[in-house]
């Protein structure tokens, strides 16, 4: 059944869809309708569980993790200074292995303040352990949302579903709301076993020598290198259910390109519309769109990539000094390979600014154009008028 | 790819989980200091001349274990009915609580565990029955006492008493408003259950020859008291009128009439003198007046009595003393008396009292009773051949007893103690110990040594005849400063309530069982450990375990802090070993 | 099991001979039982409760982060209320620094929440774990390594700041009255919503003294009012549960090197200001004080 909802909204439905049983949360632009929706459905009585009203996100992921441990099935959602404010939190939920589910609405970071758009604030979070997985519309995070929880509770890993501000948390879209069901039957109910247990008491989260540390770090390494396989998998048994398939790196007409997009989250549909105006155009454009940032798809970025001449990444983030992130994930993905495709890095829409078809169609020309690869990244609607 | 429950066995693998004890760490190496639970004695033990373990049972008493707390006292004193109501109770004065607000009354739990617990004697006596036999000469306080210890500890006894009912003192000396007849009499039957053989109006030497006594008899105990009432020596003593207070105290005591006249004169500060004036008040008197040499503070009488006796009416004359009496033909009619004032120190700190010039008062009168002191009485010590000295004071050796015959031993009043029934109970207990060395060729000096509480007179018997009972150490005595006040608030001292009834039925009632409560929760017990848990529960290391037995280091894990030392209430516990 | 008897907390631990903070959670875990979840955040509890793979505690405990003892708890909570485990208990302890500095903002937030789980504070009036640095619990005048002439700052009224959020209950303890500190536990475990217990856990080390002094600094804080023991049951009705001695101050200062610095008017005036508290608290007490007798 379709309805017209936001991204957030869908969110909500999501998490309604996944039998949440504890929820926390604490408002943030543009994270709120979420957590506004999700009061509605319990004070309906149609988000049966428990939904604690936090006094910060940082004690909502405290309370979450806590939940989790005891065994039950969490959700919270936050964005930009609340994600930023539940850094430390998340170390202890990957740490903890804690299936914590999380939806993360880009915001750029203070200051200045601003509300629009910016993958900041969960990229910077990539080395928290975290499980991320980045939408590109409603639906997508809806399908995202539950699929995480067969991810989470199946690799003991905290899942960030991660969308745009304003352009996907608070565009209006027809989404699929999929039957309950339907969602019963790809997500059982919550069943990792609690870790406090008054028979069989032990500790959780004492102190360990280096040794050890080592040990359940390098351990986590494995998990996180074996998760792609789950997060596959999982994409398949839901495209199988509902038509609707995800990967973790998508791929169009990246094959014989002579040049590819590389985009994640909601430019990824802008940049659909510049790809197939350039194709008409004629030239060979494919585009690659990331999903997963942790595990980073490495292998499968390298392969699409191979034989492709030239690669664009377009960021609507940045990391200061080094240029945007998504492009330093790819490079490093592409070490190695001969002859290496010029790449360009392009920062564009932070902050939400616009970012147009007819934009990204003049940085893919400006790309063809380039023999050698830029040191620096370019950056796209900076002026201040 | 299939999906499977992720165990718990799954999450440990990749989290670590810790479940085993930290029991294995042997924190008890970080330090060599470790406590040990070590029963002291309590200063009111230590200055008690029996020694009763007052600090026990005021423990036991709180727990409603009166026959406990009583069978404790038996240990050391036959007494307790008569000591918990006319003792003089120097327990009270070194009473740790009096440097904290008052002292406890302990006397009055002495009294109330007469009243409400059963006699029962102390235990078995481990010691076996032997075939000697030990002669005591004297019912009194010493002489029951001596008889009941050598009882105890499986002698033979047989007491022989002149007057025709055991008690000596206690039931001719003192009236039945201070000491109920029944209540000596209930003590002297618990003492014979004991196994002592009373022989009453028998005068040795006189019903039983010394040859008799010498052959039937191993050992023998002079107990003969101090009966002879001494006087001043003023012309006139022998008047019509003029009484000696033992004299009067004695016949108030067998029944028989006393003609007292309107105006009651006492000479004397003891506890002689007040019984004589109070008693003198409830025989109708309706004026009666205590002539007292020295102040107020110093006289020997306690000063519960006195205040007693001016409740009552008595007056009480002091810094005055009688030189002549004046007479109305046969009869006494005044006392010419002086005045006195303190002067210099003595050498046990009371003021040495000094004739105030040109004081000279009369005091009219018609009955004049002197209470100033009594003297041995008895001519069997003459005949036995027992060196004397010139008031009839038998001597023997202070530690021991002993005279100068081999196998007699002498106490009490008669042989120059205190004249506190303490005292005399003390003495006959000491002589016990002395007879039962002489006749099992053991040191008595030694001997007391070794029972010696604290570093007072009192010694104990409970090692010797109870060992399985509850071990102290006898020689350390807790002090105020070892006594963790913060465990104790404050609170007033339970007194025993009055009972006026103007006449000879007991004048002070005993602790009501609340009040016993209260006095109880006061009461320190210095030294005993009353199973309080406050070590056990404070201990970080848990290395402190309690069992019914009571409580355990677990010195694997003990790290020495010595908190349990610093906070015990009563200093039961104590830090050994290390620097 | 009685709860005199029962034992939750294991020897062998590595706290400081004389810790003050493992007495107390001991007596904490006697007085809850075996179905209990604990929770704790950095604080010398950290070190005391044992490293991988040993425990010190024998129920489940969790080390969650400095801030968050109370959102943690309270997750916990809820967990076990959509369990149907509302027979098990969950404690939150936390030091001083995490309680009334970095935890302050958490705690306040479930109390007013009413999260149903009860929180004690192991006030040992500084970072200790840390080497002694001042919180804001550390008394006026004391001594730490960060206010090494004296804490200028008064510390700071924990109780009252609780009790304005009408938790269901909120008491003070002190190991030193260890039946006391039992009894409120227990009483805290027959309610629902947020049970604050503020404990004063004297830290020999910290407190620059002697380690057998630490339950008897702990009575002297009672017994001078610097620590009176009371409850304030839904933020409103006080009632003093011991009543003090009413000892001069200064023997509760002179144990402690801490204070070795302060001068004849420094000792005055906290004395005064203990005067002022402890009449304070009397008159929100309304009279109802109760003095129970433990040690007799």
């Amino acid at each position: 059944m379709k309805e017209l909802l936001s991204g957030n909204q869908a969110v909500a439905e999501a998490a309604r869809l996944a039998r949440v049983q504890f929820v926390a949360a604490y408002p943030i632009t543009p994270q709120t309708p979420i957590y506004e929706k999700l009061s509605e459905m319990e004070s309906q009585g149609k988000l049966p569980g428990i939904m604690m009203r936090a006094e910060s996100e940082h004690s909502a992921m405290a309370a979450c993790i806590a939940a989790s441990l005891t065994g039950v099935r969490t959700f919270t959602a936050t964005a930009s200074q609340g994600l930023a404010l539940m850094h430390e939190m998340l170390h202890f939920a990957s740490g903890n292995r804690v299936p914590v589910v999380m939806c993360n609405v880009n915001r750029v970071l203070a200051l200045p303040w601003g509300f629009g758009s910016d993958q900041s604030d969960s990229l910077s979070q990539r080395d928290t352990g975290w499980i991320q997985l980045y939408c590109e519309d409603a639906q997508e995070a809806l399908d995202t949302v539950i699929q995480a929880y067969r991810i989470a509770e199946q690799l003991l890993f905290p899942v960030m579903v991660v969308m745009d501000g304003f352009y996907t948390s608070h565009f209006i879209e027809p989404v699929d709301i999929p039957e309950q069901e339907v969602v019963d039957a790809f997500l059982p109910p919550f069943s990792v076993p609690t870790r406090f247990d008054v028979e069989n008491p032990a500790y959780i989260g004492n102190v360990v020598n280096p040794e050890q540390y080592m040990f359940y770090r390098h351990r986590s390494f494995q998990d996180m290198e074996a998760a792609r396989e789950v997060i596959l998998e999982v994409a398949r048994q839901w495209a199988d259910l509902l038509g609707r398939n995800y990967e973790m790196v998508e791929k169009d007409g990246t094959e014989d390109a002579e040049i590819v997009l590389v985009t994640s989250g909601a430019m990824t549909s802008t940049a659909r519309v510049a790809v197939g105006s350039l194709r008409n155009k004629g030239y060979r454009v494919g585009l690659m769109k990331m999903k997963l940032l942790r595990p980073f798809p490495a292998q499968e970025v390298r392969e699409a990539l191979r034989n492709v001449p030239r690669v664009v990444v377009l960021d609507r983030d940045v990391s200061q000094g080094l240029g945007g992130i998504w492009c330093q994930e790819i490079r490093s993905a592409l070490y190695g390979l001969d002859p290496p495709p010029i790449l360009s890095n392009f920062i564009a829409g932070i902050c939400g600014a616009d970012v147009s078809p007819e934009t990204i169609e003049q940085m893919l020309l400006d790309a063809l154009g380039l023999e050698e690869p830029q040191g620096l990244p370019r950056w796209v609607g900076k002026e201040i008028s | 790819m299939s999906f499977r429950r992720v165990t718990l066995q799954d999450i440990q693998a990749v989290a670590p989980f810790s479940k085993t004890s930290t029991e294995c760490f042997a924190t008890g190496l970080w330090s060599q200091r470790k406590p040990s639970f070590l029963e002291k004695g309590s200063p009111c033990r230590e200055a008690c001349p029996v020694g009763n373990d007052m600090a026990r049972a005021f423990h036991l008493a709180s727990v409603g274990d009166y026959n406990g707390a009583l069978s404790l006292i038996l240990q050391e004193n036959p007494f307790p009915g008569v000591c918990g109501r006319v003792c003089y109770h120097p327990c009270e004065r070194a009473c740790n609580r009096s440097g904290w607000d008052q002292p406890i009354n302990i006397r009055g739990l002495e009294r109330f565990l007469s009243d409400h617990g059963e006699l029962q004697p102390p235990g078995n006596p481990r010691l076996r029955k032997k075939h000697l036999k030990v002669a005591v000469i004297g019912a009194g306080p010493c002489g029951l006492s001596a008889a009941y210890h050598l009882a105890r500890l499986g002698y033979g006894v047989t007491v022989l008493e002149t007057m025709p009912q055991p008690g000596g003192m206690l039931r001719y000396g003192i009236p039945g408003y201070r000491l109920p007849k029944t209540v000596l009499d209930r003590e002297i039957e618990f003492i014979r259950e004991t196994g002592v053989e009373i022989l009453c109006a028998t005068q040795a030497g006189r019903d039983i020859s010394l040859e008799d006594l010498k052959k039937d008899f191993q050992a023998l105990f002079l107990a003969v008291g101090a009966h002879r009432a001494v006087g001043l020596g003023m012309e006139g003593e022998g008047m019509a009128g003029v009484l000696k207070g033992i004299d009067f105290l004695r016949d108030l005591n067998m029944g028989r009439e006393v003609q007292l006249g309107n105006r009651v004169v006492v000479v004397g500060g003891g506890n002689t003198a007040l019984d004589c004036a109070r008693s003198a008040r409830r025989l109708g008197a309706p004026e009666v007046i205590v002539l007292y040499r020295k102040d107020r503070e110093h006289m020997r009488a306690l000063p519960e009595e006195v205040e007693s006796a001016e409740r009552e009416g008595v007056r009480i004359l002091p810094l005055a003393s009688p030189v002549r009496i004046l007479a109305d033909g046969k009869r006494i009619s005044a006392l010419e008396c002086i005045r006195f004032e303190p002067g210099p120190l003595e050498h046990k700190g009371s003021p040495l009292p000094v004739p105030v010039p040109d004081s000279r008062f009369s005091l009219p009168l018609d009955t004049l009773i002197l209470a100033v002191g009594q003297l041995p009485q008895s001519s069997f010590a003459g005949e036995l051949g027992l060196e004397v000295d010139h008031l009839g004071v038998i001597q023997t050796s202070p530690l021991s007893t002993a005279t100068n015959l081999t196998g007699v031993f002498a106490g009490g009043d008669g042989a120059g103690a205190k004249a506190f029934v303490a005292h005399a109970i003390a003495e006959g207990k000491k002589g016990a110990l002395a007879i039962h060395c002489f006749l099992q060729g053991k040191e008595p000096e030694l001997e007391l040594e070794t029972l010696r509480i604290g570093t007072g007179n009192a010694f104990s018997l409970q090692p010797l005849l109870e060992p399985d009972g509850p071990a102290s150490d006898l020689k350390k005595v807790v002090g105020i400063k070892q006594i963790n006040t913060l465990c104790f608030p404050k609170a007033p001292r339970q007194e025993n309530p009055l009972a006026p009834n103007g006449g000879f039925q007991e004048s002070t009632a005993g602790l009501a069982p609340a009040q016993i409560e209260a006095e109880a929760g006061r009461c320190f017990k210095c030294g005993t450990c009353t199973g309080c848990d406050l070590c056990y529960l404070l201990c970080p290391d848990i290395s402190i375990v309690k069992s019914e037995a009571g409580y355990r280091i677990r010195a694997e894990h003990c790290k020495g802090c010595g908190q349990c030392e610093a906070t015990c209430p009563r200093h039961v516990l104590e830090m050994g070993g290390g620097d | 099991m009685r709860q005199d008897d029962r034992e939750l907390m294991r020897p062998g631990h590595m706290a400081c001979p004389g810790c003050g903070e493992a007495s107390t959670i001991r007596l904490v875990l006697k007085a809850l039982g075996e179905k209990t979840i604990v929770v704790i955040v950095p604080s010398c509890v950290g070190v005391i409760s044992g490293a991988f793979p040993y425990s010190t505690f024998g129920v489940p405990c969790f080390h969650s982060a400095f801030e968050v003892a109370a959102p943690t708890a309270a997750g916990i909570a809820s967990a076990l209320q959509l369990q149907g485990r509302q027979d098990i208990t969950v404690l939150a302890l936390a030091g001083d620094g995490g309680t009334y500095d970095i935890g302050l903002q958490s705690l306040s937030g479930a109390c007013d929440r009413n999260e149903n789980f009860i929180y004690v504070c192991l006030d040992n009036e500084a970072y200790m774990n840390t080497g002694i640095q001042s919180s804001s619990s550390t008394p006026q005048g004391a001594w730490t390594m960060t206010t090494p002439r004296g804490r200028q700052g008064r510390k700071k009224r924990l109780m009252e700041i609780i009790s304005a959020h009408f938790i269901p209950y909120a008491a003070t303890v002190s190991l030193g009255h260890p039946q006391d500190l039992m009894a409120k536990l227990e009483k805290a475990k027959g309610m629902r919503g947020t049970r604050f217990i503020h404990a004063l856990t004297p830290c020999p080390t910290g407190w620059r003294m002697p380690e057998e002094m630490t339950a008897k600094a702990a009575m002297l804080a009672v017994e001078t009012r610097v620590f009176p023991l009371y409850e304030v049951l839904e933020g409103k009705r006080y009632r003093i549960t011991h009543q003090p001695q009413g000892r001069p101050v200064r023997e509760y200062l002179e144990i402690q090197g801490r204070y070795r610095h302060l001068g004849e008017e420094e000792v005055a005036s906290i004395q005064r200001e203990v005067d002022a508290q402890w009449e304070e608290l009397i008159q929100k007490s309304a009279g109802c004080p109760s003095c129970a007798r433990d040690f007799s």
